[in-house]
């Protein structure tokens, strides 16, 4: 079963701690008077508090909760910590994975004794005042995981950066791989040992191996695959055609440009329905495969496809798919989805050169100008310094959120002689003044370089090879091109502003934020 | 002014109290005798007789008489009762509650905690307190 990172809930029991006063008395610890140092007041008051509590969680959290039952526990000023207490709230905790305290003074031992039992991380309200700090200090001290946030804004940035946690925790990467099954000829800089990617951030890798996979992208044989001679294999059905062909069918239709035989579409897709088939045979929410080292079998060329459009279509679906066997770059893809809540595009990230007057040399520092973005591409940008440009072929259309309308988009072919290898393009000058962040990790998983910017144009949305491109500005290219320095050539990157969740990520994991 | 303020909140008082002792002086109490002499009650205790255009619900009587009495120098409002500052119970939840510990005290009942969280308007605390006097009769 596929079971998406986006889909992916951060389960929260919210726990109210109340005091009961079991006589009337004055004193330095009682603010007020009246009728509310009387005996019974307390009772009341707490339970209209224990339903402002939920109403305050059910305003404020994040729409990716789900809120558990409210637990209500309360001790008197005789200074019991019941054990029955502790049970209570302690309930399902294998299903929690944050717990929101109501918490005041007199009370607040029994949070840090709750938090020093069970080791579950945990914020307090922020609304509580002076519980806040106290609480802070307290378990800072202990080593213990708590939040302690002065405002709800900072909390949902802390409930999110726990959200992408779960979710890194859930992911299963299917790896489809030719020889090596950590790095390809393509992308040395992804992670060193996918085992401490796992011990780190709990993300597992399955593996299949790419001959028996392309030998799955046709009907069975008698007898077996050459592959696996005598076993049965997840082979193409009549179901798989028929999904290919509805699926073909829908492409065609509302591209805006087409410039690739229908033929080629459908092989493309071919892989496109193998892949998923096998995300789904492997439990998998994440995929990447080699270019080179399955190119050079000649297999694709055989076979006339490439993945190119299989990455755009699972990208689309929230499910991060990468190019180029990029373990890195797929990973950071899905902490970034799971912030923007919209797809991530992938490409070769290079920080471009200006002169003095602030202008890219087309020629020079564009490489001879690549065939997919134009000088027209380029001269639509007023300032040039601080550019950035990011290319490959894998844009997809539901970079403005999984739910958004598609717009606009062509198909195309990557093979230039031959023409096979359907492309999906996306026209990013759609999205100038769109806010990106864009970020990934360091191969040693030590850092994670995060970047802001803004889309100022793009290019070859009627284009073959590999050739889309979207051009951001950052604040500062030298900060820029240090940073990436960091992490190489692939970054990711999504619309909108989230840098400051995946800066709190980084910093509840332990992994250096590398920003500019 | 101030001195016209005073007696108004004392006589707001003294109607609050003359409209709840109904309730105790009613022979055969009902639903709606309950509701009858609880409403002019809570109006007088929030200080909200007169008043054109009430809510109907209860949260929203109890905002609009906080939003009222807000306006009024704390020092005349003593009488009027305050509770406990500083445990991060809002101004809403604290003058439910000392409604409550009124009724209670004024009819000599006592309410469920959790049930008083469910209060959507007057007839609902009107069926609160009538299942309590009936619960409580000898």
């Amino acid at each position: 079963m596929i079971a998406r990172g986006i889909d992916v809930k951060l389960n929260v029991r919210p726990v109210m701690v109340g005091l009961v006063h079991e006589e009337y008395y004055e004193g330095p610890c009682r603010f007020g008077g009246g009728e509310g140092l009387q005996v019974g007041y307390d009772a009341l008051v707490l339970q209209q508090m224990f339903k402002d509590f939920q109403a305050e969680l059910e305003e404020n959290v994040i729409p990716e909760t789900n809120l558990m039952e409210p637990i209500y526990v309360e001790r008197t000023d005789s200074w019991f910590s019941k054990e029955e207490m502790f049970e209570k709230m302690a309930a399902d905790m294998d299903d929690v994975d944050f717990y929101i305290f109501h918490t005041f003074m007199g009370r607040n031992d029994i949070v840090i004794e709750f938090a020093q039992r069970y080791n579950k991380p945990f914020a307090v309200l922020p609304t509580i005042c002076c519980e806040v700090a106290a609480i802070s200090a307290a378990t800072r001290a202990r080593g213990l995981e708590s939040y302690c946030a002065l405002s709800w804004d900072k909390l949902r940035v802390i409930m999110q950066a726990q959200l992408i946690r779960k979710v890194l925790r859930k992911m299963n990467v299917l790896l489809v791989t030719r020889m090596n099954s950590t790095v390809s000829y393509s992308s040395i800089d992804s992670f060193l040992c996918l085992d401490h990617v796992t011990q780190k951030l709990g993300v597992k890798f399955r593996y299949k191996n790419f001959h028996e996979f392309v030998d799955q992208m046709s009907p069975a044989l008698p007898g077996g695959n050459p592959t696996t001679p005598g076993r049965k294999t997840p082979d193409l059905t009549d179901e798989d055609k028929a999904a290919i062909e509805k699926l073909a069918d829908e492409l065609l239709k509302d591209a805006k440009y087409v410039d690739v035989s229908r033929d080629f579409v459908v092989k493309s897709l071919t892989a496109y329905q193998t892949v998923f088939k096998n995300l789904d045979l492997y439990d998998c929410n994440a995929f990447t495969v080699p270019c080179p080292d399955t190119c050079s079998t000649r297999r694709l060329n055989e076979e006339q496809f490439t993945f190119c459009m299989t990455h755009s279509l699972l990208n689309e679906k929230g499910i991060p798919s990468a190019c180029e066997y990029d373990i890195n770059a797929v990973v950071s893809m899905m902490i970034l989805i799971t912030a923007a809540r919209g797809a991530a595009y992938l490409g070769n990230v290079v920080a471009l050169n200006s002169d003095q007057n602030g202008k890219v040399d087309f020629d020079v520092d564009m490489f001879g100008g690549l065939p997919w973005t134009t000088k027209e591409d380029l001269d639509l940008i007023e300032d040039q310094r601080n550019i950035c440009i990011s290319e490959h072929s894998v844009p997809n259309r539901k970079m403005n959120g999984f739910n958004n309308e598609i717009g606009e988009y062509a198909l195309n072919h990557f093979a230039v002689d031959q023409g096979f290898g359907a492309v999906m393009r996306y026209d990013f000058k759609a999205d100038i003044g769109t806010d990106i962040t864009i970020a990934k990790f360091s191969p040693d998983l030590k850092k994670m370089f995060i970047a802001k910017g803004k889309v100022v144009s793009g290019g070859g949305f009627e284009e073959c090879n590999c050739a889309t491109s979207v051009l951001f500005s950052v604040k500062d290219i030298e900060l820029f091109r240090e940073g990436q320095l960091y992490v190489g050539n692939h970054i990711p990157l999504v619309y909108g502003d989230h840098v400051e969740v995946l800066t709190t990520f980084c910093k509840m994991m332990g992994i250096e934020p590398v920003l500019a | 002014m101030d001195e016209n303020l005073k007696q108004r909140l004392l006589s707001s008082k003294e109607n609050a109290d003359r409209e709840i002792a109904k309730i105790n002086a009613a022979g055969e109490v009902t639903e709606e005798t309950v509701y009858r002499y609880l409403r002019p009650y809570i109006l007088y205790k929030f200080l909200l007789d007169g008043e054109e255009r009430l809510p109907e619900d209860f949260t929203g009587l109890v905002k609009l008489s906080i939003a009222r009495t807000a306006k009024i120098d704390p020092a005349l409002l003593k009488d009027l009762q305050r509770a406990q500052k500083c445990t991060s119970a809002s101004s809403v939840a604290i003058k439910k509650v000392l409604l409550f510990l009124d009724i209670q005290r004024q009819l000599g009942i006592t309410f469920d905690p959790e049930k008083t969280t469910d209060i959507g308007s007057l007839r609902d605390l009107a069926r609160l307190v009538f299942d309590k006097l009936q619960e409580q009769k000898p």
